[in-house]
């Protein structure tokens, strides 16, 4: 596509451009608030995180890349929400935002809302708009209301410090009067929690002297240590083998009950989505293009994106002799044209899919498709 | 995931049936490295610098031939001295005050000016025509070193990266003890050596060179056999070696051309080393020797007079901007091209 | 066992026989070059392969599946063993005396990314093997590698573009035809599609079954997805920390897995409908490096089913009827 070579004068434009917004954007996130500038409330009080229209863009060299690009969707309380999509589809970038560790000045949370409910030590719950808080405030709820796990258990972890040191950091972040032993008992007590066999052991060890699998469990306690409300895991099982995703699935289904907490569960495995999630947000190209309860979703895809992603999928049970397939790539995210992103590979496209981009469709309470063939007007 | 994203980005839907899909322009990876090199003004700068040096030292001094490198000026020069001789005859003080009118040969130390335009020297050689000449020993020196040290480095660093096992390790203790060696003394005893042997003036900062290479190309070894290791692990690698190529064409079609970038950019660097060392060793009197002109060399001429290095600013400084202009500009061509070939480094 | 010269004839229907090989590195040397330590990455697999088939090769990571592919590329010399090509006994073969009989195996590696060389158009990367080889005079090789290009669905104008245009789906495209590019009969596919979406794996596999049938190709297709082995392979083969457990047609091995490693691994998979909660085996631990592989049955720090005897005696792989190998105690 043209956008990929731009000549000097074209790059300098969109330079000048990004730099103007970013600069404006940057200096609004390294603001100083007061509390109440960020305090909102809940559309609906039996969530703990709800996305409203999240833009997150990418100032880049070649353009403005819409990574997020008007999501919506609520995790409601004690539920694992998976959200699938192909690589690209900006479900990370999600996460990311949700974290505010977007990596700036070129990624920013460029408008939208993003409300969390948060519970202080003394149970007071109170409701932030994540999007607006300044970087100063973030630590309120990074970390400890919500926490992460990444897809990489071999680099999230500091090589040079052992299990225990990096375990103990956390404890006393989040109760600095804490004594060592304390410290090393609320250790030692998360990695049994996530099922390691001899957490003495372990706490003295190396990250490198752990496998794959012992990592992410390492990962999982130090996620777990603050007991946050709400857990992201981008992921959490891509690096890993078959009988140790396995493993970890069965940890994290587990924990669930255990903690009395959501889990916001990333993933493009359909499989993994099917098992473990109570609802499904499917995304495409920086979109929400459906999204409902995990029966929905799976007994009545109604998106021709949803429907082809599972069809593609190849599984133990299905005897077919070639496998259905979706034309095409993935576009381009820079300068998208609005109409429906998939339109170009879908095989059910009608005439009005050229005009813009379709509007949510409600079919049931809880399913929403964003398609023209279900728009009744 | 910045990263990530973007390059979702770039790897645009080639498939889709978009019409302009088939018109769009074709870039080599050369092309591109060529745009992005030309798009940063540092490296601009570089580029218009280098350039500027070889016009003044190859060109010019053939446009310019009021003076040669070793042509002193012969107009003459006429020096005043005044003395003064106090006597004391019958009580009475007498002043005699006598002046000295010297008729000197060589025009040296003259100012600026039309005739010479940045002056003459101590010995009366025109400055402006001594930096030209200058200029050209210490590009040709410092290519000639660059060159012969790639070279050397390719085939050593070459060898070493793709037999591996014992000649590997050979190759790469004998680098271990080259780097080992103190260079400038034993430049001063190869040079004093040169001395006795009564080697030609003009040629002993070649053979100091080849002395220069000898010790410098372990650098470029150890770069390229690091490249080499690296790439051989890619599976481009494996599928040439699964296809069947022959030895020598896995090298040279698909080895060598992919070292190639992390090269230049070398080479590009070192060059303004080398340039600095010529000067180094010129201005310890080890390298040109006078009467012929190095930019280090016209420098030298403050360190045993005094009067120069105050009053004659024009004599020396201009030797030494050259010097300056020289390695920066290789050095910012060599950060533009590393910036070119390898974006990602960028930030 | 390697001194002896085998003159015995080869299965002539097997295009690929592969006997008892053995793949190991050295971890640790002394200074005389004299090998303490090693990592057996491949021990002991036999196999064959009929022409047209596919055999699948499922493992973890580690288990040695990519070196067992490799080695049987001779792109690693093996240790021990035999492989038998086109009934040709070609394990000790120099490296001049292989590169007739490269043309005739290719690979297709994993990662889109490192395997296309990045400064040469995609019709240098594709005409290069086919002048090497001489498969078509010079003048022909343009529409030779054109009309390739169009079987693996690539349009002609990407002739002279160059690999970083593409995404991972294409230059995995580009791969496969480079693989085929000097008409190879066995084609090892090394983890094709792990690296692509869900929507390009489809795409991909598409490509190879419809390859396959075209040109009566034999793949070897390695992958630690269960689910895309089942659908393209005839055969499958389970690795475990360098060994194969259990081998046999797929129809057997899915409906009757016999080791408990394959059962395991069967029962691990994630189905995407919810309404299939399979009676999950969590294999307890992890995966014992292969440096330092366990005594006995490898398997049997982790089986649910280990006996005493597992922690001792390694068990014989064994036919249990119709082709249909497994290396267990408890099958008697």
């Amino acid at each position: 596509m043209s956008s990929n070579y731009l000549s000097g004068k074209e790059i300098r434009a969109i330079a000048k451009e990004n730099k103007k917004v970013m600069k404006r954007l940057e200096a609004y996130k390294y603001r100083k608030a007061d509390e109440s500038e960020y305090l909102t409330q809940m559309r609906d009080s039996s969530n703990i995180l709800e996305i409203d229209s999240l833009h997150t863009y990418f100032f880049t060299e070649q353009g403005v890349v819409k990574a997020v690009n008007g999501v919506s969707f609520d995790v409601p309380q004690n539920a694992t929400v998976g959200v699938v999509g192909e690589s690209g589809c900006g479900k990370s970038v999600t996460s990311m935002s949700v974290m505010r560790l977007l990596q700036g000045p070129t990624g920013q949370i460029y408008s939208g809302e993003i409300r969390f409910k948060s519970k202080d030590k003394d149970g007071v719950e109170k409701v932030y708009d994540i999007a607006k808080m300044p970087m100063d405030d973030i630590h309120k709820i990074r970390g400890n209301q919500i926490a992460m796990i990444f897809q990489e258990p071999m680099t999230s972890l500091n090589p040079v410090f052992t299990i225990g040191q990096q375990l103990d950091e956390v404890t006393f972040i989040h109760n600095p009067d804490a004594s060592k032993e304390e410290a090393k008992a609320k250790s030692i007590e998360m990695l049994n929690l996530v099922g390691i066999a001899m957490p003495e052991r372990v706490y003295g060890a190396f990250p490198h002297e752990l496998s794959g699998g012992m990592r992410q469990r390492v990962m999982i306690s130090m996620a777990l240590a603050s007991n946050p409300r709400l857990i992201i895991a981008d992921e959490p099982t891509t690096a890993l083998d078959v009988t140790i995703q396995a493993q970890i699935l069965d940890l994290l289904r587990d924990l669930k009950t255990k903690i009395d907490g959501s889990i916001m569960l990333i993933t493009h495995d359909l499989g993994i989505i099917a098992e473990m999630a109570d609802y499904v947000v499917v995304m495409y190209a920086g979109r929400v293009i459906e999204k409902g309860t995990v029966e929905e979703i799976f007994h009545n895809p109604m998106h021709p994106y949803t429907i082809g992603l599972q069809k593609s999928k190849p599984t133990l049970s299905s005897d077919s002799d070639t496998l259905f397939n979706i034309p095409g790539n993935v576009p381009n995210p820079i300068n998208m044209p609005n109409y429906c992103y998939f339109k170009e590979r879908c095989s059910r496209c009608v005439h009005k899919c050229s005009g813009d981009y379709p509007e949510m469709v409600q079919v049931s309470p809880t399913h929403f498709v964003a398609c023209h063939l279900y728009n009744e007007e | 995931m910045d990263e990530n994203t973007k390059n979702e980005a770039l790897e645009q839907s080639v498939e889709s049936e978009v019409p302009h899909d088939k018109t769009v322009r074709l870039m080599s990876p050369t092309r591109m490295v060529v745009r992005r090199f030309f798009r940063s003004k540092l490296s601009v700068v570089g580029l218009i610098m280098v350039v500027g040096l070889f016009i003044f030292s190859f060109l010019g001094p053939v446009i310019y031939t009021q003076w040669g490198e070793i042509q002193l000026d012969e107009s003459g020069k006429t020096e005043y001295s005044v003395s003064e001789t106090t006597y004391t005859v019958n009580g009475e003080e007498y002043t005699l005050r006598q002046t000295t009118e010297k008729y000197l040969k060589d025009n040296f130390l003259a100012p600026p000016s039309a005739e010479h335009i940045l002056g003459t020297d101590n010995e009366g050689y025109d400055v402006f025509v001594r930096l030209m000449y200058g200029g050209r020993i210490s590009l040709i020196v410092s290519f000639i070193a660059v060159f012969l040290i790639t070279i050397l480095g390719v085939i050593m660093g070459g060898i070493a990266g793709y037999f591996g096992g014992a000649i590997d390790n050979v190759i790469m203790r004998l680098c271990d003890v080259l780097i080992c060696l103190p260079g400038i003394p034993i430049l001063l005893i190869i040079s004093t050596i040169l001395d006795a042997s009564g080697i030609d003036a003009k040629y002993r900062i070649y053979l100091l060179m080849i002395y220069l290479t000898f010790i410098s190309w372990p650098g470029t070894a150890r770069l390229v056999r690091g490249q080499i290791l690296s790439l051989r692990e890619q599976e481009y690698m494996i599928a040439a070696e699964a296809m069947g190529f022959s030895t020598s064409r896995k090298i040279f079609k698909h080895l060598v051309p992919n070292v190639m970038p992390q090269l230049i950019v070398q080479m590009s660097l070192s060059l303004g080393s080398m340039i600095l060392y010529e000067a180094t060793l010129s201005y310890l009197n080890l390298g040109v020797k006078a009467p012929y002109a190095a930019w280090g060399t016209m420098i030298n001429i403050i360190s045993t007079n005094q009067d120069v290095l105050q009053n004659h600013l024009n004599v020396w400084v201009p030797a030494g901007i050259c010097i300056v202009i020289a390695v920066l500009g290789f050095n910012f061509i060599g950060d533009g091209l590393r910036d070119a070939l390898d974006p990602k480094a960028r930030r | 066992m390697a001194e002896e010269k085998i003159t015995e004839q080869f299965d002539t229907e097997a295009i690929l026989e592969v006997r008892n090989l053995r793949k190991c590195f050295p971890l640790k040397k002394t200074l005389t070059g004299k090998v303490t330590q090693e990592l057996v990455a491949v021990d002991n697999v036999s196999f064959k392969l009929k022409r047209g088939e596919t055999l699948g090769i499922v493992g973890e990571s580690g288990c040695g599946k990519t070196t067992l592919g490799r080695t049987i590329l001779k792109l690693h010399q093996s240790n021990g063993g035999q492989i038998i090509f086109d009934g040709q006994d070609i394990t000790d073969l120099k490296s001049s005396q292989m590169r007739d009989i490269r043309k005739k195996m290719q690979i297709i590696f994993q990662d889109p990314y490192s395997s296309l060389p990045p400064r040469s158009t995609v019709g240098g990367i594709l005409s290069e093997p086919v002048e090497v080889h001489k498969i078509v005079p010079k003048s022909e090789i343009k529409s030779y590698v054109l009309d390739l290009m169009e079987k693996c669905g690539l349009r002609d104008y990407y002739y002279e573009r160059y690999p970083h245009e593409f995404s991972g789906g294409q230059r995995q495209r580009i791969c496969i035809a480079r693989a085929l590019s000097v008409n190879p009969e066995l084609v090892i596919c090394d983890e094709p599609v792990s690296a692509l979406d869900v929507s390009i794996q489809a795409q991909i596999i598409n490509l190879l079954k419809e390859l396959q049938q075209k040109l009566n190709l034999t793949y070897v297709f390695i992958s630690h997805d269960l689910s895309v082995v089942k659908f393209i392979s005839d055969k499958i083969g389970v690795m475990y920390l360098g060994s194969m457990v259990e081998f046999g047609s797929k129809e057997d091995i899915f409906s009757n897995p016999l080791h408990p490693y394959t059962q395991a691994l069967f029962s691990a998979i994630p189905q995407p409908d919810p309404d299939i909660k399979m009676n999950r085996i969590i294999l307890s631990g992890d995966i014992p490096s292969p440096a330092n592989p366990p005594k006995g049955c490898r398997f049997h720090t982790r089986c649910p089913k280990a006996t005493d005897k597992c922690k001792e005696v390694t068990p014989e792989y064994k036919d249990y009827g119709n082709g249909h190998c497994a290396a267990c105690h408890l099958l008697g």
